[in-house]
């Protein structure tokens, strides 16, 4: 017999593989992300390449907690911090939500500012009009389209691959400095390791990835699909900053370039692009940076009202859910308008708002620990030791890097 | 001036004296016994200075003292005897307050900010939930920090209580318990309005609620939802729960819902389906999504041309007659479910009792085949004033029906759209 119309969907299946943990990782490369990485490589060459294998173990291991959260409870993480914490602890985490991601839209604005600059747009007209397209998208109510076309674009990240090996870095340096860690103390060293961290584990995934599973609507059988997407996803965007770092540092920091503007960063994927590499770059960091803009205040509001118990979707009209539409438009209104101050340094804010996601991250990390590690919710599906030394070890780590940076911006 | 209401923000964490005047602890939980309209509070649980919870009876509590809070009990300290809880019994704190509850009279999802309780001859009762805004502050600065913002804005943030006789939590022991009475006041409405609560839910949710209510009702609501919610909820079911809810659907509609799900799942529901009406879905989901046999339903009500009037009538009476759409038009076949012609119930019903059906039978039928497109049906129906339309193929066998209902739920987005685009021109 043969089903029609069950088959004629086949095509359709191409998008079902890529799951909630290989789109996560690849909204996570946004403007701060690539900002992050490509100073990271010009700054201190390949010499914070080993923090990387730290950083995607503990990406994997932070992400399937958050996906076996959704899988095991139906339920959003914002959700399950409210039931089992009450409406105090609720406002707390949505505070440092809200401020965590608050930087993050600014930083994707800077980077649509950025990225135009280079064309000679003044950010007085892209800025605004960013703003107003990230509004239109979502009253549009395309957020699926939105999430395909961002994750197509994504595939920019390919060409620094290509330079990176272009380019023909000294690989056995390169596999010597990924593997055997070194260490300073000292305030920039300190800065750039937390922000790493901050831009590649940021708070918000925790709460996105956690979300779409439970959109997903997937069921406790299903749950090694799950994990292995998430292990897919976070190694891909490992392997991303990887050859960003390498691309960037072995071009700019052999030559000694300190990136202060984007045109700067771009020189990374000359090696590929030649003439057109500050186009591409452009191109690159403008999808980036929309698409994320449209996502983390979207991704922000829904978490919010969740905890807070109101109602939300961009059904409906901003009377039927004006806390909803009022976190999101303030954020975007918010993120747009910080950027127009005169002179603000974009590679600055791009880079130090991640560094405010590091800084942020433990007190997520560990509502997530609590709730994943108490029976009630979690049942026989709580966390091995082993997941509990990682996770509680990143958490505890990020405190004493950002305690000893406080120390060290101090003296 | 009325009395201010009596709410768990207030009692939470309220100090426990025994008789004595001494304290014994601080409140941490009040268990329910939620049968009636007015459940009554049988038990507390007190967090002692020790870190011990105790869980004492109502009967213990002497009086409830207001501003500040504090409850006091009828027996010292020493003689306090903790008793065990019931599993029918429920811990507001721990599985009411900040959980979502469903509103069943306003058919919609809220979660729980704050208890209202009502004091009746020593008795405790819930009279009501707590969602809203006002609320929400509470539990962040006090009721009287909140009325002086009210007076700082000049505005008024309204108590949005919900009575607990219409209050259905979404998840307790009982719906964890995948238990099937477990929303008996969901249950009760109609399945339109379930499904319109059902949609406000999350996926597992979803199918909790829907795996609870009946077989019927289940295949209702979920014909009433939104095509990309039922889809993901089939898809979060049980596949037996599923297919036991799909049968008792339309098989047109159950054939919409499969033609969404990834091609496993919809082949393992159909071999766990019943073979017969399996069978009706698998024919209807050979044909195109928007052609007349997409459309139609295969349940339809024929009876043979030598028929009389009298025994028509007397079919029409009985059971095959339930399963059909619709029995506003009768359809005669032959032996091999050829097509002979229709005629209306009006036309049965005003006729001469012995007249045989293939006596006064309109014999050119207007019907549509199996692949015309939705637009020609449609144009079909409105040329016509037709209720329902035969799907007939090109050997003059009947294969179904289609419903002007069913043309409907697919024009009307059209329509709307055509709408639309008009007042933005």
């Amino acid at each position: 017999m043969r089903l029609s119309r069950i088959k004629k969907r086949r095509i359709l299946r191409f998008f079902a593989i890529m799951g909630p943990g290989i789109i996560t990782a690849s909204v996570d490369q946004d403007a701060g992300g690539i900002t992050t990485y490509s100073l990271a490589g010009a700054q201190f060459g390949y010499g914070l390449l080993w923090s990387l294998l730290f950083i995607a173990v503990a990406l994997a291991i932070v992400q399937e907690m958050g996906s076996r959260m959704g899988v095991v409870t139906g339920k959003g993480l914002a959700e399950l911090i409210r039931e089992r914490f009450g409406v105090r602890m609720t406002f707390g985490v949505m505070g440092v939500l809200v401020l965590a991601n608050l930087a993050n839209t600014v930083s994707e604005f800077a980077g649509v500012a950025a990225s135009m600059e280079i064309f000679g747009w003044s950010r007085y007209a892209t800025v605004p009009l960013a703003a107003l397209l990230v509004g239109w998208l979502v009253v549009k109510g395309t957020y699926r389209l939105v999430e395909r076309i961002f994750l197509g674009a994504s595939l920019f990240y390919a060409v620094y691959l290509i330079s990176a090996f272009l380019v023909g870095p000294n690989w056995p340096s390169v596999l010597r400095q990924t593997v055997r860690p070194t260490f300073h103390i000292e305030r920039d060293y300190l800065t750039m390791i937390i922000t790493l961290v901050g831009t590649t584990i940021a708070p918000w995934m925790q709460f996105y990835i956690q979300a779409s599973i439970v959109d997903k609507g997937v069921r406790r059988q299903a749950y090694g699909y799950v994990k292995l997407d998430v292990w897919i996803g976070s190694l891909v965007a490992s392997a991303v900053a990887f050859f960003i770092i390498v691309a960037c540092g072995a071009t700019l920091n052999t030559h000694g370039v300190r990136i202060e503007t984007a045109e700067q960063a771009a020189m990374a994927i000359e090696p590929f692009a030649g003439q057109y590499a500050t186009l591409l770059f452009a191109l690159g960091l403008l999808n980036a940076s929309i698409f994320s803009a449209a996502i983390v205040p979207l991704s922000t509001a829904y978490a919010v009202c969740e905890g807070l118990g109101w109602d939300t979707g961009i059904n409906r009209t901003f009377r039927e859910a004006p806390g909803f539409f009022s976190i999101y438009l303030s954020m975007v209104g918010a993120g747009a308008l910080l950027i127009l101050w005169p002179k603000a340094p974009l590679i600055t804010i791009m880079y130090l708002s991640q560094t405010l996601n590091g800084i942020l991250l433990p007190a997520v990390l560990v509502f997530m620990l609590l709730l994943i590690n108490d029976r009630k919710i979690m049942g026989a599906w709580v966390n091995s030791p082993a997941y509990n030394l990682i996770a509680w070890g990143t958490a505890f780590l990020m405190v004493v890097l950002t305690l000893l940076l406080l120390v060290t911006s101090i003296i | 001036m009325k009395t201010r209401p009596l709410l768990f923000s207030t009692l939470r964490h309220c100090p426990v004296m025994d008789a004595a005047g001494r304290l014994v602890g601080h409140l941490k939980d009040l268990i329910l016994l939620p049968l009636g309209i007015l459940p009554p509070v049988t038990k507390l649980v007190v967090l002692t200075s020790e870190k011990e919870e105790l869980i004492l009876p109502w009967e213990t509590v002497a009086r409830i003292e207001r501003d500040p809070a504090a409850i006091h009990l009828s027996s010292e300290g020493e003689v306090l005897q903790p008793v065990p809880l019931r599993p029918e019994e429920m811990e507001l704190a721990q599985s009411l307050l900040d959980r979502k509850v469903v509103d069943t009279k306003y058919h919609k999802v809220i979660r729980v900010n704050d208890l209202e309780f009502q004091e009746t001859q020593g008795r405790l009762q819930l009279v009501a939930v707590e969602g809203g805004l006002r609320s929400l502050l509470r539990h962040l600065v006090s009721d009287a920090r909140v009325e002086q913002l009210e007076r700082l804005f000049n505005v008024r943030l309204e108590r949005e209580t919900v009575a607990w006789e219409v209050v259905e939590p979404v998840e307790t022991e009982l719906t964890k318990a995948k238990h099937r009475a477990a929303y008996a006041k969901l249950a009760k409405l109609h399945p339109a309005d379930i499904a319109d609560i059902i949609e406000e839910l999350s996926p597992s949710e979803r199918a909790t609620v829907l795996a609870s209510l009946d077989d019927e009702t289940a295949a209702e609501a979920l014909t009433e939802t939104e095509p990309e919610v039922q889809s993901s909820m089939v898809q979060m079911m049980e596949s037996e729960q599923a297919a036991d809810i799909l049968e008792r659907m339309e098989p047109d509609e159950a054939a919409d819902i499969l033609s969404d799900l990834p091609e496993a799942k919809a082949q393992e529901l159909l071999e766990t389906m019943e073979e017969e009406e399996a069978q009706e879905v698998v024919e209807l989901l050979t044909h195109e999504e928007d052609t007349a046999g997409g459309l139609m339903t295969t349940e339809v009500f024929t009876l043979p041309p030598d028929l009389t009037m009298v025994d028509a009538i007397g079919r029409l009476r009985s059971a095959e007659v339930a399963e059909a759409e619709t029995i506003y038009y009768i359809y005669v076949t032959d032996d091999l479910d050829r097509l002979l012609g229709v005629l209306s119930l009006r036309d049965l019903i005003l006729a001469d009792p012995g007249q045989r059906l293939d006596d006064i039978m309109v014999r050119q039928v207007i019907s549509v085949r199996p692949e015309t497109d939705l637009r020609a049906v449609a144009e079909t129906f409105s040329k016509y004033n037709l209720m329902a339309v035969p799907v007939v193929d090109e050997g003059g066998e009947l294969r179904g029906i289609i419903t002007v209902d069913d043309v409907l739920n697919l024009l009307l987005p059209m329509i709307w759209k055509q709408r639309a685009a008009k007042k933005y021109i």
